[in-house]
């Protein structure tokens, strides 16, 4: 009885910690060097309408064991894969900056390194609406 | 209660060629609709009327909303605030829609519509909607905190609505739109009701600025003789020392409005409003009036499900 219990409570154990690793392996979808961080914030972008460009001032950080030279691009792969180098740094191990964010898609950035462009890390910025986009216009006044 | 102030307007005789009006217009232009499919597929051709849609929202808000009556002042807390279960419906070419811009009482100022006719600039609807909100002097006394005696013993004011035929026009971030609506009164405790014409305008441009969407509108509205003397004239039994005979004359209402919307998530939204109206001058003759200028405010939440 009471082993029953034990490998019950090892099987509970090992399932949550096995959920636990997914998850944060999913979470590091976004940085493809386990050895770098990557992020930009916010990682969503809100607009009131489905199909209205979303405005939002994001921050990119990274940081990295080694040096390296890289650059941020901006990806948007509903149209065309239509990129945009956006910013390069030298040679460092860490780098900031804060972009424009213009978009009614969700835009993929990119860090690449300065020679041969390789991708370092990526993740995504995701639009979103409040409403979704209808055929029915709306004439509402106030009071 | 729409079925029966319908039933009412219709018992009206000039209310008949009235409807008989917007049945011809509603006929020729569901005709020329067929007509216009049948021959071209250009880029003229209708607009496909609403398909299955609908939306639900909750809408919570502080108001500043002060109304002609003399003396009559917002006085608790709540007062100012205001809750709105809002819902939009439209299934070919019918549809229910709530004002999503204004808190109001659960599904207040709601529109039972049908699309006569869309096209790509303009728009003819067949609507059903309360016009005009009533009053209960009675409960007004009891919620104030100082007497108003010229509220005492008046008979109570039952809500406005109407059957309108509405033309909208869309510019490109604009709409202008008219109702030309054939209205009636509810019937107070003593059986009165007025009938009358309400013509009601209204313009409203967005400029997007960033997340924010900012509306700007400017509103004329005239009102018949029968139902401003409804709200705000004195009958020969309504009279007291502090309220003389009052018959009322027809009355506009101008209006400026600005409402700003911005997204806090993918659920809410933060909305703000400002509107101004200026009623015709002589409404301040009534015993029961005192001021023809409002200045209404709003600000609050919505949440869209």
């Amino acid at each position: 009885m009471y082993s029953s219990v034990c490998k019950g409570i090892a099987l509970l154990v090992y399932s949550l910690c096995s959920f636990f690793i997914s998850s944060v392996h999913a979470d590091e979808k976004t940085t493809l060097s386990t050895k770098m961080a990557f992020s930009v914030q916010p990682q969503q972008c809100v607009t009131l309408r489905q199909g209205r460009d979303c405005f939002a001032t994001i921050t990119v950080q990274w940081q990295k064991p080694t040096e390296q030279a890289l650059c941020l691009y901006q990806i948007n792969t509903k149209k065309a894969d239509t990129q945009k180098q956006l910013i390069c740094w030298p040679k460092s191990k860490k780098g900031q900056a804060s972009v424009a964010f213009e978009s009614s898609d969700n835009l993929t950035y990119q860090l690449r390194s300065l020679k041969g462009k390789q991708v370092v890390a990526e993740t995504e910025i995701v639009v979103s609406w409040v409403h979704k986009k209808t055929t029915t216009r709306r004439r509402w006044r106030l009071f | 209660m729409f079925i029966k102030i319908l039933n009412v307007l219709i018992s009206k005789q000039w209310l008949i060629r009235l409807l008989a009006l917007l049945c011809f217009t509603t006929a020729s232009a569901s005709y020329a609709d067929q007509e216009q499919s049948s021959l071209t597929s250009n880029a003229n051709a209708p607009v496909v009327k609403d398909a299955f849609e609908w939306q639900f929202m909750v809408d919570l808000a502080l108001v500043n909303t002060p109304i002609i009556l003399a003396d009559v002042e917002q006085t608790e807390p709540w007062d100012y605030l205001q809750l709105g279960l809002l819902l939009d419906i439209s299934y070919k070419g019918f549809f229910l829609q709530s004002n999503s811009r204004r808190s109001s009482t659960v599904l207040g100022g709601v529109e039972l519509g049908y699309q006569v006719t869309v096209q790509n600039d303009w728009q003819l609807d067949l609507i059903l909607k309360p016009y005009i909100n009533g009053f209960d002097p009675a409960e007004i006394i009891n919620h104030q905190e100082e007497s108003i005696p010229q509220l005492e013993g008046l008979n109570e004011r039952e809500f406005t609505g109407g059957i309108a035929l509405r033309y909208s026009h869309f510019f490109d971030n604009a709409i202008f739109y008219i109702d030309l609506a054939a209205a009636r009164t509810g019937e107070n405790d003593q059986g009165n009701y007025s009938t009358g014409l309400i013509v009601d305008s209204f313009y409203s441009h967005l400029i997007p600025y960033r997340n924010w969407d900012i509306y700007f509108g400017a509103g004329l509205t005239y009102y018949d003789q029968a139902l401003v003397n409804y709200y705000i004239g004195i009958d020969a039994d309504e009279v007291t020392n502090n309220r003389a005979l009052y018959n009322a004359d027809s009355g506009f209402r101008a209006q400026l409005e600005v409402y700003a919307q911005y997204p806090l998530s993918q659920s809410w939204s933060f909305n703000a409003g400002l509107t101004q109206s200026i009623y015709s001058n002589h409404i301040k003759k009534s015993p029961l009036v005192d001021r023809n200028k409002l200045t209404q405010l709003m600000i609050g939440v919505l949440y869209v499900f």
